[in-house]
């Protein structure tokens, strides 16, 4: 009995000492400009596995080995990207807590009156990298360029189905472009959504529905298999993995220019120094070779932007879309 | 032929002992992680990705793989020792394998596991390897229609799995299917029965669904009854006896094969598998009615369906780049990372990469038998271990593996809410499982018709396409298989229970 | 507290999640040129809720159904570790997770007459130290932080 008492008492010495270690390097003074003094949380909105995920693991890993402090990446998902993204909106703004931004989480605020949050209210920090999106169609289907296929939905929309990643997603707007510059109405040609780019690129492949607009990386290994004919590339330059392919500008349709796009945010009211540090650390990063060789084999681009670029680039890429979601109605 | 000869070169670079050791150790972790309910080989190796990548292509694939397998494996060892399935692939094999354990053949049931999962495993390796492309083309035809078409054959086994009353089993599918529509809708993205909650607005998550419903409210229930042990008594014997492997043999061997072709198709997941190779094994049986009562031959059927489900969801990764379940988009990930691009040419280009991954799954199959044959003795005593300790390490476990899938304390809320709603149930005598299924169906099942109807702008007759209609009639007969052994069994009941006893 | 009747509480619930269904499928349009929307499935569902559940309660009350064996009264025991854990989620995000989880651990093991409190406290404690060094501290999951760490 008493020897019970005693290894009890033992154990609560062990909690204690176990408990103090547990908030990390436990930093007794308030906040000061010394920063990071422990561990980070950058949160990603989504599952595990996706370009968001991927780039904020990367980032970390170099960043916690410069700054000597360990940063989690810890995924919340759901509700597309909303609940993740709300976590850091009402997290304190102490820097321990940070957003990977996906385009996604911009691109709710714009879809859905529902969005728990407003798209001005993150503190912006950096933008790190983009994809470009592909406009593929059907193997089976005699177009071989994006002019071909755009004449063919002029002269009959009802006959061809575009397949989407989600309700919001980048794709709908790379789409709703395309269609505007070529004057069809978006309305026209109906927008079938699946679950993520994987199911979506099998349903064209399979002559589900004729064309999609998705993330390049998602789509390149069909292309090269020859499952997928691809039209064009939403940026200026040709994909590293598909250089047969033209970008749009060459396709003749400039303004099919929508890209995915990944960068970090923080809390509002995020403090200058902050910011400061995440996007001199960022910029140090995304020169390093070996990380943009990593981004580059994901089929993506590093591009840097700084906080003030940022911030005018997610306001563009937001009014945009605003505009976009309530005229083709996709607003609920 | 050319392939035997590469997969013979892929064995002895599989074979070496960097290798071998690291697919070693990835089983392990695997087998660790599935142990933890919720805590899925998805995650894991996402985490692990940074961690692994300083190693060369090969050898950090061949320990991804090795989790991913150890994974589903480690999912059905709780399933089967403390009903806590470890994802909803083990869910089936908790229906019977824990019915096993607290009839002392806890061991049985875990060797029938690892020696089904092997057969699968290997089996359905050799059809990864030699059916490859023209299989990825044909699961390509799978479309919406089809889709909807496989769900509605799931959700028969709603029937079939109803136990005594019909109208409970119903209740409990139709709440099943209620559940799955919370959250966002997933065509059009806005809220459904979220009442307002942001947190909501995820959606109800199957972990803390299957956590509470199956390991939290047995917990419940045994802590009224005052269970001292899963099992009291002697272990009746440790590993399957020869009878048993010979009972099993013909559900081993069909599990496999529908398991593999159902594990190619886009969105098919190897839970889904599991539920039709277990149910496909339920009619087949001449006595179907042992079956959620602990029959070996259910646990068989359903973990080798998910093996090979695993396995054959391997093919359209490797030879289109199309991952069928989040687990798999993760190892695209991977192999993107090392520059790898699935697809024919990675059978081409890279083929001192491919086929030593192809030979190291087949050996991690060996080693997960091997490394756990030997363990089911220590497992199995767990069922032995005082419960009042064991059932709070299980709260534990159960509460960090809620936690963890999505960071959310709101997820843990869920699983007790679902623990109280299964205790409920089981005073209630409502089944628990029907739930469970059709859960997992909801989304898949909603979402495909939706986008069937709107790709055929309304008209019903696209589900006349060939395969569509083949599996609305295979589900249609298993409908009617079902009720008429219901009725079957009810008229047996009633034979050998005379005396006004309610049959449901 | 006693449960009449099984299939008729079961009955009633299955009409009431059925009403909800109904409910919310009002709030969405069902059929857009023969699409099925998203109220399409609350609809469906909802409506064989309540015919199911009105077919339990209308067997449950025709057929008397007997009241289900002695396990009729109020199980106690469950009620406290219902408590218990609603406490403990609690407790999770106050005073981070070894802490609640010793809790937990020992007030399950005391659900059970067998052991006192210092084998109790023990246990759990040894219990909850394992989980924490294996995931918290070896994996390092983020598991819940106490408020002051």
């Amino acid at each position: 009995m008493k020897l019970q008492i005693a290894a009890g008492v033992l154990l609560v010495a062990i909690l204690l000492a176990v408990t103090a270690g547990c908030g990390g390097t436990a930093s007794k003074e308030p906040e000061s400009p010394k920063y990071p003094t422990k561990p980070i949380d950058l949160i990603v909105a989504f599952p595990p596995g996706g370009s968001s995920d991927m780039t904020a693991r990367l980032l970390a890993e170099r960043l916690s080995k410069e700054w000597g402090v360990p940063i989690n990446v810890v995924n919340k998902p759901g509700g597309g990207g909303t609940v993740g993204t709300l976590d850091v909106v009402q997290a304190d703004p102490d820097g321990y807590t940070m957003l990977t931004h996906s385009i996604t989480c911009t691109l709710a605020a714009a879809t859905s009156t529902q969005c728990p949050y407003k798209w001005d209210q993150m503190t912006p920090v950096s933008l790190v990298m983009a994809n470009a999106l592909v406009l593929t169609i059907s193997p089976d289907l005699p177009y071989s360029s994006v002019a071909e296929l755009l004449d063919a939905i002029k002269k009959d929309p009802s006959k061809f189905k575009a397949g989407v990643g989600s309700a919001g997603a980048p794709a709908v707007f790379g789409l709703v472009k395309l269609f505007d510059a070529a004057g069809i109405d978006p309305k026209s040609v109906e927008m079938i959504v699946f679950q993520g780019g994987a199911p979506t690129l099998a349903a064209v492949a399979g002559g589900h529905v004729q064309l999609a607009s998705q993330n390049l990386p998602e789509a390149v290994s069909l292309i090269n298999a020859g499952k997928l004919k691809a039209l064009a590339v939403t940026t200026d330059t040709r994909g590293k993995s598909v250089p047969n392919v033209p970008t749009a500008k060459e396709a003749g349709f400039p303004a099919y220019d929508q890209l995915g796009w990944n960068g970090i945010s923080g809390p509002p009211g995020l403090p200058e120094y902050v910011v400061k540090k995440w996007a001199e650390g960022i910029e140090k990063v995304t020169q390093d070779p070996s990380f943009v060789q990593k981004i580059e084999s994901m089929d993506a681009v590093v591009i840097y932007k700084g906080p003030a670029d940022f911030e005018k680039f997610v306001e563009q890429e937001y009014k945009t879309a605003l505009d976009i979601a309530e005229r083709v109605g996709i607003r609920k | 032929m050319e392939a035997l000869s590469h997969l013979w070169h892929g064995f002895s670079v599989a074979l070496s002992p960097i290798n071998l050791m690291y697919c070693a150790i990835g089983s392990l972790v695997g087998t660790l992680v599935g142990v933890l309910p919720g805590l899925g080989s998805t995650a894991t190796i996402a985490i692990l990705l940074p961690v692994l990548s300083g190693l060369p292509p090969a050898t950090a694939i061949i320990a991804l793989a090795g989790i991913y397998y150890g994974a589903m494996y480690g999912g059905s060892t709780t399933a089967i020792l403390i009903n806590t399935p470890g994802e909803a692939a083990s869910v089936i094999t908790a229906a019977d394998g824990y019915a096993m354990a607290r009839q002392g053949r806890a061991g049985p049931a875990l060797g029938m596991a690892a020696v089904s999962s092997f057969v699968a495993g290997t089996l359905s390796l050799f059809g990864l390897v030699l059916l490859a492309p023209p299989l990825a083309d044909a699961a390509l035809e799978f479309g919406p229609a089809e889709r909807f078409a496989l769900m509605v054959l799931g959700l028969s086994m709603v029937i079939s799995l109803a136990g005594k009353s019909l109208l409970k089993g119903l209740l409990s599918g139709l709440a099943g299917l209620l559940v799955g529509m919370v959250g966002l809708d997933p065509m059009t993205g806005v809220p459904r029965f979220t009442l307002g909650s942001p947190t909501l607005l995820g959606g109800i998550d199957f972990i803390s669904v299957i956590v509470g419903l199956f390991a939290i409210a047995e917990i419940f229930v045994n802590v009224q009854e005052q269970t001292r042990r899963v099992y009291e008594g002697k272990l009746k014997g440790l590993l399957p006896t020869r009878k048993d492997l010979r009972d099993c043999a013909g559900a081993m061997g069909r599990s496999t094969i529908v398991g593999f072709l159902l594990g190619l198709l886009p969105g098919v997941t190897p839970a889904v598998a599991s539920f039709l190779g277990y149910d496909m094994e339920k009619k087949f049986a001449r006595d179907p009615s042992r079956f959620g009562r602990g029959a070996i031959e259910g646990v068989a059927a359903a973990e080798g369906a998910n093996n090979s489900a695993t396995s054959g969801g391997l093919v359209p990764l490797f030879t289109l780049g199309i991952p069928t379940t989040p687990a798999l988009a993760v190892l695209l990930g991977g192999l993107m990372i090392y520059g790898l691009q699935p697809g024919p040419l990675l059978f081409e280009q890279h083929a001192d990469f491919v086929w030593p991954v192809i030979a190291s799954m087949y050996v991690g199959n060996v080693m997960l038998l091997i490394l756990n044959l030997p363990l089911v003795g220590l497992w199995a005593k767990l069922t032995q271990v005082p419960y009042p300790i064991l059932s709070a390490g299980i709260l534990g476990v159960c509460v960090i593996g809620t936690y963890g899938v999505r960071n959310n304390v709101f997820d843990v809320w869920m699983m007790v809410a679902f623990g109280v709603v299964g205790f409920l149930m089981k005073r209630w005598d409502v089944p628990a499982v029907p739930l469970v299924i059709a859960l997992v169906l909801s989304e898949p099942l909603e979402t495909s018709l939706r986008q069937a109807l709107k790709i055929s702008g309304g008209s019903l007759m696209i589900f006349t396409r060939p395969l569509s209609l083949a599996i609305l009639l295979l589900a249609l007969a298993s409908f009617g298989v079902s009720l008429y052994s219901r009725a079957k069994e009810g008229r047996l009941a009633v034979a050998i229970e005379a005396g006004g006893e309610d049959v449901g | 507290m006693v449960v009449r009747s099984e299939a008729v509480t079961a009955g009633f619930i299955g009409i009431a999640l059925g009403v909800v269904s109904l409910a919310q499928a009002r709030d969405f349009p069902i059929f857009v040129r023969g699409v099925p929307q998203e109220g399409f499935m609350p609809l469906l569902i909802g409506g064989a809720l309540v015919i199911v559940g009105t077919g339990l309660l209308a067997g449950g009350l025709l057929r008397g159904q007997k009241t289900p064996g002695p396990a009729v009264a109020v199980p106690r025991r469950t009620l406290y570790l219902v408590s218990l854990v609603v406490v403990y989620v609690f407790l999770l995000e106050i005073v981070g997770f070894f802490l609640s989880t010793w809790i937990l651990c020992t007030g399950t093991i005391k659900a059970w007459r067998r052991y006192g409190w210092p084998a109790a406290l023990l246990y759990g404690g040894s219990l909850s130290l394992l989980l924490h060094l294996c995931f918290s501290s070896w994996m390092k999951m983020p598991l819940p932080r106490p408020f002051w760490a």
